[in-house]
């Protein structure tokens, strides 16, 4: 009895054994099917990775201008494209001459009712390159008179024109065109005159009072601007915006009789920051040829 | 014995000619090493009188005269500065009672507080005139 009981015992662990055995090969058994059939194949007969990487090795290559890498051979001339190596440019979702846009700049006219004492008013125009850059145009009037209190002089500068060229760059520049957040660059100059008037100068030794004359002068100044901002449709083809502007002079006229003290375009001397707020009429010069709602889709934006 | 160090004096009287009521500028007493010389704008000189005052020297026949000739051109500093008047010095003179010499640095003199002028005086054995 003891020694069937010893079979049944043996007999179970060796069942338990094989089935552990044969279901531990069925998960190891490699699945049999077309690709497989072709992996010998491809990896010692055909094998375009080794092939392309032995040629590499041996051929002298270039770069286009799209960014591709191009290979060599210096024998048969023959020429092949690296396809791993192929850049993908993201695209481009608006047009070329996608928009052209004027506004006006209200800064100086917001700035005077706070108190300052020089600035006009000035123009601007764009042109919208894919949504993403910004050729620019700036234009205005600066005119200045200040008589600081408890001070010696009056200073005077007529009304005189400034430009600033540059360009903008929309960082959103694949996102809805009714919202721009942008960085850009200007150079500004300006011709423009200023004088000093009411001059008084005391000299409590001598007990003397002085009241020269500094003469209008005429001069010329080009100033550098980094600007950052935003621009956001309000409603149809118009929009507002703002930016805030660090600049530095780049050159100026020097005059014996000192340093203006205001320049059109570029503010008063000593302030770095300036800005902008923005009017825009924007044309959008694709009207019909773009979806709106397409884009959105694409970008998964939520539609109007 | 000629030297060419700073010294601090405590007996010199200057004062401007032509000044309301004679009023000095240094009055002796005043230990200075340096001082301020308004210039006239008014004016296109300047002269200032030197007196010692010390006891061996306070007679007015050692009294030094300094006079400067120049250009004045009021000149605009900044807002805060307002405007001021830059000088251009063209010829300078003086008497050499106690004054061995007098050095103009730079001859363009501005609101900018840096020496332009150096007064070199005999002190004898490099003491106290």
């Amino acid at each position: 009895m003891i020694r069937i009981m010893r079979f049944i015992l043996i007999s179970m662990f060796l069942t338990v054994a094989v089935c552990q055995q044969a279901a531990a090969q069925r998960r190891i058994n490699p699945v049999n099917n077309k690709g497989t059939a072709t992996q010998p194949v491809n990896e010692f007969e055909g094998d375009t990775a080794r092939t392309n990487a032995k040629m590499r090795a041996s051929m002298k290559h270039y770069h286009d201008e799209n960014g591709n890498v191009w290979y060599v051979d210096t024998v048969t001339g023959r020429e092949w494209m690296d396809s791993t190596a192929i850049v993908k440019k993201k695209q481009m979702l608006y047009p070329r001459l996608h928009s052209v846009s004027v506004g006006a700049d209200l800064w100086n006219p917001v700035m005077r009712v706070f108190g300052q004492h020089y600035g006009v008013i000035g123009f601007a125009g764009n042109v919208s390159l894919y949504n993403r850059y910004f050729p620019t145009f700036e234009m205005g009037i600066g005119q200045a008179r200040n008589t600081p209190a408890d001070m010696n002089f009056t200073y005077t500068s007529p009304m005189s024109v400034y430009f600033r060229l540059g360009a903008d760059y929309n960082v959103l520049y694949n996102s809805s065109d009714k919202y721009q957040f942008f960085v850009g660059l200007r150079y500004g100059f300006t011709p423009f005159s200023y004088g000093v008037e009411n001059i008084s100068i005391n000299s409590s030794y001598w007990n003397e009072t002085a009241h020269p004359q500094i003469p209008s002068q005429h001069c010329t100044a080009g100033w550098m601007e980094v600007a950052i901002g935003l621009k956001v449709n309000l409603w149809g083809p118009i929009s507002a915006g703002w930016s805030f502007r660090y600049h530095s002079l780049v050159h100026e006229s020097k005059s014996r009789y000192g340093e203006p003290w205001y320049i059109p375009g570029y503010g008063a001397r000593g302030t770095s920051i300036a800005g902008s707020i923005n009017i825009w009429y924007t044309l959008d010069l694709n009207k019909g040829k773009i979806s709106v709602d397409v884009m959105d889709e694409e970008l998964g934006l939520p539609t109007e | 014995m000629e030297t060419k160090t700073a010294i601090t004096l405590d007996s010199l009287c200057i004062t401007g000619i032509g000044a309301s009521d004679g009023k000095a500028l240094v009055d002796a007493g005043e230990p200075i090493s340096t001082v301020y010389l308004p210039m006239r704008s008014t004016y296109d000189s300047t002269s200032w009188k030197i007196a010692y005052k010390w006891k061996a020297l306070d007679f007015d026949e050692l009294s030094d005269t300094l006079t400067f000739v120049y250009d004045s051109t009021p000149y605009f500093a900044s807002a805060e500065c307002g405007v001021v008047y830059h000088y251009r010095i063209r010829q300078m003179q003086y008497t050499k009672h106690l004054i061995d010499s007098v050095a103009v640095t730079d001859s363009l003199v501005t609101n900018l507080d840096v020496e332009r002028i150096q007064i070199y005086f005999r002190t004898g054995n490099n003491e106290r005139p």
